[in-house]
């Protein structure tokens, strides 16, 4: 028995083609990507943009977009999770994933600085990685512990994984977590152009797990969740809507960039044994699925060494093809994947699925939702450059 | 590179691919032509993937082609590099 239980108990989301949940539905039963053609300076690549005008309430020149996203995805996952101000928010802390921090204020800045040699007073405040952390802490008067997790695409995961273990702890009962990512600018776009990792082309596409994969697409955007104990979520009220009942975090120790399959099998397997699973029980997998060459081959591998003979069973979702890649927020993109799959037996697609690879011969779930599926247990993997990695198991509550 | 002269024009004489190709590599990897001439293999050179992006979007621009990234992770020596530049496709425009 897992003392304490941890468990979902609210959910905010801005990601490319979804502010809500059944707007998230929505788009993934339309089998139709949200990533676009990207503007102005950017009409080179596509990507994944936030188009929510209820966010220009949020703006502030001390806020990057970041900090926007994050305060909007946290506000609504807060809000649901029937959060008042008073001891309960009080005492909560803030756990935030967050790959690069303000990097178009970070941009904006080195521009003023060398053109019109000016220097911006809030830029400081704007572009720091845990400024959105410290936004969130500021609104909601969370506080206990705020950190943020700077893990690139794993970044999220870790903040969620992190807060399940503090709340395991007994340390704090209640943790606002998730990430955020704001990376469409352009040295962002150039920096992973110049890796040969983004699809190219204004009209490109992220196409995970198929022979046509031909590199991932940046998206912007933010998801947070409330995570709590279950005595904590029930003593008010509330209701908990999954239970997070596992968290894996190991690393590469090997390279840079390149994934490393042994790593990524041996996370999936912390992240089963914390949760008291043998693979046999999950029902689903949202993979992290970029859609680059070596990155879909690995985790193919490490599901296939983890799950034996269970893993042609294993519907997988790949739903950075619906929103591009949100880097510091993937991880909590995907765990929503994860809890739609263990809430309403619904399971995300793999859009833009062409050919498939001989490499890659395991259920992608292409271009079709599914419906009633009985899933009990689900799978969140995310691996970052530097060669960390996070798993998450999600389960249905009873 | 050295520049010739010929008559009273200094010119710099056109390259192969395969002296472009240990040219980069030797920059890239700071080593002596010589060597990387030498190499059986990348693992040899210690050429890492992320050199290896860096060597190739070199000689896509010097030598105006487009290299294959699928064909480019079977690639385990210079010689074979070799192979796939004279039969990658000159760039779009």
């Amino acid at each position: 028995m897992r003392s304490p239980r941890v468990v979902i108990t609210g959910y905010g989301l801005r990601v490319p083609g979804a502010s809500t949940l059944p707007d998230l539905v929505s788009l993934y039963r339309s089998g139709q990507a949200a990533t676009v053609p990207l503007e102005a300076s950017l009409s080179a690549w596509a990507g994944g943009r936030i188009d929510d005008p209820s966010l220009d309430a949020l703006r502030d020149k001390q806020r990057d977009p970041c900090s926007v996203f994050a305060l909007a995805a946290a506000g609504d996952a807060i809000a649901m999770a029937g959060l008042q101000p008073g001891a309960a928010l009080q005492t909560a802390g803030v756990y935030v994933g967050c790959g690069g921090g303000g990097l178009s204020s970070i941009e904006d800045s080195v521009l003023d600085l060398h053109i019109k040699n000016e220097v911006k007073s809030q830029t400081l405040v704007k572009s720091m990685t845990n400024a959105p952390c410290a936004q969130i802490s500021i609104a909601y008067g969370c506080q206990g512990p705020t950190l943020t997790y700077a893990m690139a695409c794993s970044s999220a995961s870790h903040a969620v994984g992190e807060a399940m273990t503090l709340i395991r702890s007994g340390r704090c009962e209640r943790v606002i977590a998730g990430g955020v990512e704001a990376p469409l600018t352009l040295t962002m776009l150039r920096v992973w152009a110049a890796m040969r990792l983004l699809a190219s082309g204004a009209d490109a596409r992220v196409r995970p797990f198929c022979f046509e994969r031909g590199g991932l697409l940046l998206g912007e955007g933010s998801v947070f969740f409330v995570l709590e104990s279950e005595a904590a979520a029930l003593a008010r009220g509330a209701e908990p809507l999954a239970e997070l009942a596992g968290y894996g975090a190991r690393s590469d120790a090997s390279h840079m960039t390149a994934p490393n399959a042994d790593l990524q099998a041996q996370t999936i397997g912390q992240a089963l044994a914390g949760a008291e699973l043998t693979p046999q029980e999950v029902g689903h997998v949202s993979a992290h699925g970029t859609a680059t060459l070596a990155g879909d081959v690995s985790e193919t591998r490490a599901i296939k060494a983890i799950f034996g003979s269970h893993a042609p069973a294993l519907p997988i979702s790949a739903t950075k093809s619906f929103h591009g890649h949100l880097l510091g927020a993937a991880g909590g993109v995907s765990l929503l994947a994860s809890l739609l799959a263990v809430r309403t037996g619904f399971v995300a697609p793999t859009v833009n699925f062409g050919t498939p690879d001989p490499e890659l011969d395991l259920d992608y779930v292409p271009n079709v939702a599914r419906d009633g599926v009985d899933i009990r247990h689900s799978l969140c993997n995310a691996f970052g450059f530097g060669g960390s990695n996070a798993s998450l198991i999600l389960s249905r509550i009873g | 590179m050295p520049r010739v002269q010929i008559g009273s024009i200094l010119m710099t004489p056109i390259q192969s691919p395969e002296d472009v190709l240990y040219e980069v590599v030797a920059k890239e990897m700071n080593m002596p032509e010589a060597t990387v001439r030498q190499a059986q293999s990348l693992e040899e050179l210690n050429i890492d993937s992320l050199e290896m992006i860096e060597i190739v979007m070199t000689l896509e621009d010097r030598l105006g082609i487009t290299i294959d990234d699928r064909q480019l992770r079977e690639v385990r020596s210079l010689p074979q590099l070799l192979a796939l530049i004279e039969t990658s496709p000159k760039k779009a425009g």
